[in-house]
């Protein structure tokens, strides 16, 4: 009233009632000031604007900013309405992919956790229960949605085409490159179809106006809108749309191959240099149908052969290579037609230059700042994260595994990549840390999966009797892990809840058992006449005389008449006495060379399921004893080899088991009640936390956190015995 | 005028190419990029928006800190060919009978009583003279009507200075002030000769008229056609030189 009474003599006497928001504005008033009065913008409504366009102006623009306002009035709004029933302002979620707690403990009760040996101490510590199977993508679909794989889709890390029994990933389909409209021009921009269902817990806390930045959890691709920020993870492909394929270029005579994740190519010399060609992307747009793509690569060694380095010359770039050193990201990009460009990042490692020229190439993962699939939600958060940090790692298997399983890469290369990916992905969580005051900050590492896999043999001790090697690959790797807590629990504050989770454990691998070669042996899964084999994708096999098929880590399906094209099993009591048979039969497989059983269980996914896609769960699924694991050739639809074999790959611990043998880890910066803690409570407990119901399809149970802080850390040196 | 718009921006490129760190400028080029998104996705809470702006302002400003070097190397050659292309482009050359004023400034109101304009042969006057003590001004309304370069002679007491003039047409180099001043003035008016500092006349203005461009039917200013090639070659030759900014 005293601004409305004060600045009365310069406004018509209808103003206030006009325009009330005039009245907490007398900022505008004293623009007005400038000029007198002359006529009105618009009748009655009695502002002083006629022959004086600045005021115009200003009054336009004062508009334009209430209105850029009143969304963020609007969502403050909201967020005090929910923030009055929320218990915690702010939740941090740490993933680790396969932290195992059996490990955990055994370090923290050495000292050598001391950050996650305060959790333990001050809030909680447990073994947190994982899903059937325990696998990354179904555990952490069930971690970010609440509910089991029946209602999520996901029950492997492939899943099969009925019609064609082709295997794809199961996360996500690529439904179209894009397509062409004349001869080099696009029509239409790639789409991906994400194959998980149920929405994920932030869906809901954005509803209410609660931000949460969401970074590489796995089954998150591709992304969905939602009111955050977001970057995929696990799932997210390569250029060229696979999983991720290495290329070793190498100068030794007749080489050449495709591997499991890589490809050899050969350097063909040219004076003193040697070329290659680094393969691409399919071209959608190509005039003369879909072709592949490549960039050709000149390596010229330094003359000086002690200074071990060469200059590699790539898409208008000249890069230096030191050998035994990874170069930076080096961008590249593939033309596809007229002004069309896929974008893309590589790394390079100068493996050798004598007696042979070897030069190991990471697959060629999008570039983050012109990612060819959108790979972050909004899709400009990639691009901020590429421009602020420089290019990252994008792909969702960032680490290359299989190179190091094939000798692409020697393990303290492995090693190095790891820790380079993850220094990026730390850069991006502190950064999202940073932009969340108030809300979900959540992020998954997945260094702590890939290293375990690769190194679990350098883990345990060749024989029972002699002593493990000191400081292992994963032992460090958990004290860096240790470190990291240490950061986020100081960054985030006493009030904020802090959980580090991880989706499964670990155990040994050291027998594989094929299953599709054990379906072969015992006349399950029949080869066309004449061949003894099959190759990947099940190329050979007779689906005319195929009852049952493995695929994926943990997945046996019965070959269903109706359901698949050439489905011999007629459904009803045909199948279960096949399903039966199959269970009992497989429960007893016993390794002749250890006596012991590979197969620890075979579950029914009709007992451990419930939800509207339990029709595309697997018929069977396969839970192996510690120490097993599936075989790669059958993981992959192939028929070959023996049953048992000797795990002799790097790739030597494994989680593919009974889900009780492998369960994650749950820590806590506060005391978490109950005994029983699973993976899929998370989402109920985080809602609950922000004062939101628990939607009823949700079939975790939301847990009791105690919201006081801890006590404050006493002075000195962390905790280290646990 | 193309030619020299083309030639200024090759100079501008090049000297972007050789004087500019391109790493250093895509780097903080990209920063700058970066803290816009920044400001864009992140708008809750206002603490962290606030943050985003600073940032934001910080990376424009290191970016444009950037351009710094290579701005310092071309600002001055192209503000001389400015000047220069001022004097044959703004205006045109007086035409035969056409009618113009010259206007004599003096330090002082008294001192435009002492003021006299000589006409050459060729130059005739059309009026006497409009003595403006106020203004501290006298104009002379002439015109010319010989083809060629002449010269005024102004007296203002026992000091004489000398004004050119030019009739006829294209594109001669035109002064149309003659002033008193320090360097920076003389490398605004570079077409005659300094007055002296001392003397009673300050400056002595010959108003030539505008001259019209027409591009495609369409009236601009010379500069602004200048600006526009200048932009376009930049465009052009920015890729084929390898510039980044």
């Amino acid at each position: 009233m005293l601004a409305r009474a004060r600045f009365r003599p310069l406004l018509p006497r209808n103003a206030g009632r006009a325009l009330p928001c005039f009245r907490t504005l007398p900022l505008l008033c004293v623009l007005c000031l400038a000029r007198p009065a002359a006529a009105a913008l618009l009748p009655g409504m009695g502002f002083p604007v006629s022959h004086s366009w600045p005021s115009l102006a200003l009054l336009g623009a004062l508009l334009v900013l209430l209105a850029a306002l009143l969304p963020w009035f609007g969502r403050l709004l909201r967020a005090r309405r929910v923030s009055r029933k929320a218990r915690m302002e702010r939740v941090v979620i740490v993933g680790f992919d396969g932290m195992d707690p059996e490990l955990a403990t055994r370090w923290m009760r050495q000292g050598k956790l001391p950050h996650l040996a305060r959790l333990a101490k001050t809030g909680t510590f447990r073994p947190l229960a994982t899903t059937h199977p325990p696998l990354s993508p179904v555990a952490w679909s069930t971690f970010l949605t609440g509910v089991n794989p029946g209602k999520h889709n996901l029950f492997d890390t492939l899943g099969r085409d009925r019609h064609t029994y082709q295997p794809f990933p199961s996360s996500y389909r690529v439904l179209s490159l894009g397509s062409r409209f004349l001869p080099g021009f696009p029509l239409r921009r790639p789409e991906v179809k994400a194959l998980r269902k149920s929405k994920p817990f932030w869906h809901y806390l954005g509803e209410a106006g609660i931000f949460s930045a969401v970074i590489r959890v796995p089954a998150a691709f591709p992304p969905e809108p939602f009111a955050g920020v977001l970057l995929s993870g696990l799932g997210v492909p390569d250029l060229a749309g696979t999983p991720g394929t290495f290329c070793l270029f190498t100068s030794r005579e007749a080489a050449g191959g495709r591997k499991e994740g890589g490809v050899v190519l050969p350097l063909v010399p040219e004076g003193e240099s040697w070329r290659g060609e680094l393969p691409g992307p399919e071209n959608p747009l190509s005039k003369d149908g879909p072709s592949d793509m490549a960039l050709p690569l000149l390596l010229r060694p330094d003359p000086v052969a002690a200074l071990r380095r060469a200059v590699v010359e790539i898409d208008g770039r000249r890069v230096t290579l030191r050998q035994g050193k990874f170069s930076d990201w080096i961008p590249v990009s593939f033309r596809a037609a007229w002004g069309v460009r896929f974008h893309g990042i590589c790394r390079m490692y100068l493996k050798s230059l004598q007696p042979d020229v070897e030069l190991y190439v990471t697959a060629v993962q999008m570039d983050p700042r012109q990612p060819v699939l959108p790979i972050s939600h909004p899709p400009a958060y990639s691009e901020y994260l590429g421009k602020l940090f420089g290019p990252f790692s994008t792909l969702g298997l960032g680490e290359d595994s299989c190179a190091l399983d094939h000798g692409a890469l020697e393990e303290s290369a492995f090693l190095d990549q790891c820790y380079q990916v993850h220094a990026e992905r730390e850069r991006v969580f502190f950064d999202a840390l940073e932009k969340t005051p108030r809300g979900l900050c959540l992020c998954v590492f997945d260094i702590t999966d890939r290293v375990q896999h690769m190194f679990w043999r350098r883990l345990e001790p060749p024989r029972p009797d002699l002593e493990p090697p000191e400081a292992s690959p994963i032992e460090l790797l958990y004290q860096r892990m240790d470190a990291l807590v240490g950061r986020v629990l100081e960054r985030a504050g006493p009030r904020a809840l802090v959980l580090v989770v991880s989706d499964h454990g670990f155990k040994a691998f050291r027998r594989s058992f094929n299953l599709n070669a054990w379906l072969h042996q015992h006349g399950y899964l029949a080869l066309v006449s004449g061949s003894t084999v099959s190759e990947e994708r099940f190329r050979q096999v007779d689906w005319h005389r195929t009852r049952a098929y493995g695929l994926g880590s943990c997945g046996l399906y019965l070959n269903f008449e109706g359901r698949e094209r050439h489905g011999i099993v007629h459904p009803g009591e045909e199948a279960d006495t096949l399903r039966a048979e199959l269970r009992e039969k497989l429960r007893g497989a016993t390794d002749p060379a250890t006596g012991q059983a590979a197969i620890r269980e075979v579950f029914d996914p009709r007992e451990v399921y419930s939800g509207p896609y339990l029709e595309n769960a697997p018929d069977l699924l396969i839970a192996y004893a510690p120490g097993h694991g599936p075989a790669r050739e059958s993981v992959n639809g192939a028929v070959m080899g023996g049953v048992f074999e000797e795990n002799t790959r790097a790739w030597s611990g494994d989680h593919a088991m009974d889900p009780r043998d492998v369960p994650g880890v749950l820590f806590a910066n506060r005391a978490i009640l109950g005994e029983q803690h699973s993976l899929a409570d998370v989402a109920p407990t985080v809602l609950q936390l922000f004062g939101l119901s628990v939607p009823r399809h949700m079939d975790g149970q939301p847990w009791t956190v105690r919201t006081e802080p801890p006590p404050p850390r006493p002075p000195g040196p962390a905790p280290g015995v646990f | 005028m193309s030619v020299f718009a083309f030639a200024t921006a090759l100079l501008v490129v090049l000297a972007w190419r050789f004087a500019s760190n391109r790493a250093k400028v895509r780097r903080a080029k990209e920063q700058a990029q970066a803290h816009w998104l920044e400001a864009r996705l992140f708008r809750y809470p206002l603490g962290v928006f606030a943050r985003a702006c600073g940032r934001l302002l910080r990376a424009a400003l290191a970016w444009a800190g950037r351009s710094l070097a290579p701005l310092a190397l071309v600002a001055l050659p192209i503000a001389l060919l400015v000047g220069q292309l001022d004097m044959r482009y703004a205006c045109r050359p007086l035409l035969p009978r056409e009618p113009a004023l010259l206007v004599v400034h003096t330090g002082d109101a008294a001192s435009t009583s002492a003021v006299s304009v000589d006409f050459p042969e060729g130059l005739v006057s059309a009026g006497p003279l409009a003595r403006l003590p106020a203004e501290k001004a006298v104009v002379a309304r002439f015109e010319s009507w010989q083809v060629g370069q002449t010269e005024i002679m102004v007296r203002a007491g026992a000091a004489e200075f000398i004004k050119e003039v030019i009739t006829g047409t294209g594109f001669p180099r035109l002064s149309a002030r003659r002033v008193r001043g320090g360097w920076w003035t003389h490398l605004r008016f570079p077409g005659e000769a300094g007055l002296p500092a001392t003397g009673p006349v300050s400056s002595i203005v010959l108003e030539y008229p505008r001259r019209t461009l027409w591009i495609e039917g369409i009236r601009v200013h010379w500069l602004l056609w200048y600006c526009v090639v200048a932009l376009a070659a930049v465009l052009v030759l920015r890729p084929i030189v390898g510039v980044e900014w």
